[in-house]
């Protein structure tokens, strides 16, 4: 059987050999896979990476309708680049890249409408119903941070990106990414530190 | 400052499984649309399809023997492989707001399910278990019914106030301009209610067909009285600005041409035209063994489209420039309620017998793109069927 590769084992059933431990595959390898028309793959990329997509968005919009919304747009955008997307870019960081900008655009865009009044928004002026989320006091005191603060507490300590890998993602200073992380956690500390 | 323990809490963060199945089959919907080798596959079908479908509206044989052709369509077409499988992008953009309805069974009519907004990337979000919903008019709010409430709602779903009435309520319209009035029906009342949800009162008894506000911010609405007259009343003032003779037969449709220059009064059996002041300009009946079923203003140029059914087919047709319609589609059995994309482009038809969507090209004759699967797409659950068949179309 040629090429045999960490791609097909456990993709293709057909394919795995009863001697072989079945291993993960990687994500380059499942994106090789969706390239050449494995729906599995797709499946496989979806089961892996769309909770923590989802909760991302959660965390930084504070909106469940908009965290589906984020999620879904995000994998949508990556089918629709798969043809061309480079196989040596790690997937992670570029899809999760998306929710996060996506997240932070979506929770500016609302506290600006929140801003412009009633005249602007003349259909319905009535006060919005609580939004309960079922994130409990953390989510109150991250709800209190900026989205710029979420955003980047969410990526270092959900995402498990380094500092680095944030400044990258957010084009931002790394000193920036350490005083809103310094920032952020100052803020969830007295929470955390209140609940024990 | 804990850190493990702000990972941990993080991680505890509710992950949705309804909105990951709904985007798991978004997912594999778009990746079936993205998969090159399939498209190519297709593409000369469909060329040929189309074209031959062109031809066949253009030398008008979609009559008595166009159910052949329709079922050749859903066939070749639409047998739920070759037209498109999901709905992964509204063609020509905008954004949908969906009612879909649980199929009639034997001795009970259609029922109303849910109201869906669809965004124009194809996502879907259900709103909730409403009988009927209708945009704002800059798509950022719906209202939304269901037996006796009455809810304006926000695409997303969260419910910004609600009102009970005694009665069904039915055919809640907001005013266009700056939406400050929605109208709507209750236990054969025609009332109306701020766009905040406050002042609401009766205006007048009314037939149960859905009130026509004139497209400007003057707040004049249109109804049918419970004599099928239709009335024109300034509802800010309560003044009765006219109102028409007796219409020969009941009431089932009104709508105001987006210039406001004409007043749609449909029966089953033909339409009248009505100027702004109540004059009668053109009275048109059906030809003998068709009823009226729809009806839709284009946003521009003045034209209409209609539905008009025999026993074994629908007609989709298109009036001209000079009034005088063109078919644009037929199809064995019923469509559902159609609409206009924005900019007048394309028409979009529910067609339930082919568990289709038919977007219509109002410029080139028999271009059309159908998706399939509609009832799949809007059942809200594994085993649940419903098929969207009523349509409004907003926003580009």
């Amino acid at each position: 059987m040629r090429g045999v590769d960490t791609a097909e084992v456990g993709l293709d059933d057909t394919r795995i050999a009863l001697w072989r431990p079945v291993r993960r595959a990687s994500d380059g390898a499942l994106v090789r896979a969706a390239q050449r028309g494995s729906e599995r793959a797709v499946e496989e990329l979806f089961a892996r990476h769309w909770p923590d997509a989802y909760r991302t968005a959660l965390l930084i919009a504070h909106d469940r309708a908009a965290a589906e919304d984020i999620a879904q747009e995000a994998f949508l955008a990556a089918l629709r680049a798969l043809p061309r997307f480079d196989r040596r870019r790690p997937l992670r960081p570029w899809l999760h890249r998306i929710v996060v900008n996506r997240s932070i655009d979506w929770a500016r865009a609302r506290r600006l409408r929140r801003e412009v009044g009633v005249d602007a928004v003349p259909e319905v002026p009535a006060p919005a119903l609580p939004d309960e989320l079922g994130l409990g006091p953390l989510g109150a005191a991250l709800g209190r941070l900026t989205p710029e603060h979420r955003a980047v507490v969410v990526m270092r300590y959900l995402l498990e990106m380094t500092p680095g890998e944030i400044a990258v993602a957010l084009e931002l200073p790394r000193g920036t990414v350490n005083s809103r992380l310094r920032r952020g956690l100052d803020a969830l500390g007295d929470v955390l530190e209140d609940e024990r | 400052m804990n850190e493990q323990r702000l990972r941990d809490e993080l991680r505890r963060a509710p992950v949705d499984e309804r909105a990951r199945a709904r985007a798991l089959h978004v997912a594999r919907a778009a990746y079936a649309e993205v998969e090159p080798a399939r498209g190519r596959r297709w593409a000369p079908v469909l060329a040929v399809a189309a074209c031959l479908l062109a031809a066949a509206v253009a030398a008008g044989s979609l009559t008595p023997p166009g159910d052949a052709v329709a079922r050749w369509v859903r066939e070749v077409l639409g047998g739920g492989e070759r037209a498109r499988p999901a709905l992964v992008r509204v063609p020509g953009g905008g954004k949908l707001l969906v009612t879909t309805a649980r199929p009639a069974t034997s001795g009970a009519a259609a029922r109303p399910a849910d109201a869906w907004v669809v965004s124009a990337d194809g996502s879907r979000r259900r709103l909730g278990d409403y009988a009927g919903a209708s945009w704002s008019p800059r798509g950022l709010f719906a209202v939304a019914w269901r037996d006796g409430e009455l809810l304006a709602v926000e695409p997303g779903g969260s419910v910004r106030w609600s009102l009970a009435r005694r009665g069904t309520i039915t055919a809640a319209r907001w005013s266009p301009g700056r939406g400050f009035r929605i109208a709507y029906l209750a236990g054969g009342s025609l009332r109306v209610v701020g766009g905040d949800g406050l002042g609401d009162h009766r205006l007048a008894a009314a037939r149960p067909v859905a009130p026509a506000w004139r497209p400007d911010d003057a707040h004049v609405l249109a109804y049918a009285d419970l004599r099928d007259r239709v009335r024109v009343v300034a509802v800010d003032s309560g003044r009765e600005l006219w109102r028409s003779r007796p219409v020969r037969a009941r009431v089932t449709e009104l709508a105001w041409a987006p210039d406001g220059s004409r007043l749609l009064v449909a029966t089953a059996r033909s339409w009248l035209l009505l100027g702004r002041d109540g004059r009668v300009l053109e009275r048109r009946p059906l030809p003998a063994g068709f009823v009226a079923d729809d009806f839709a203003w284009a946003p521009r140029g003045g034209r209409l489209a209609i539905v008009r059914r025999s026993e074994r087919r629908s007609d989709v047709l298109l009036t001209g420039p000079g009034g005088r319609p063109r078919l644009l589609f037929s199809g064995s059995g019923r469509f559902g309620r159609m609409a206009f994309s924005p900019d007048g482009r394309r028409l979009l038809v529910p067609w339930p017998d082919a568990d289709q969507w038919l977007f219509l090209s109002t410029e080139r004759p028999g271009g059309f793109t159908a998706v399939a699967n509609i009832e799949r797409q809007f059942a809200g659950g594994p085993r649940s069927r419903a098929f969207a068949d009523s349509v409004e179309w907003c926003c580009p």
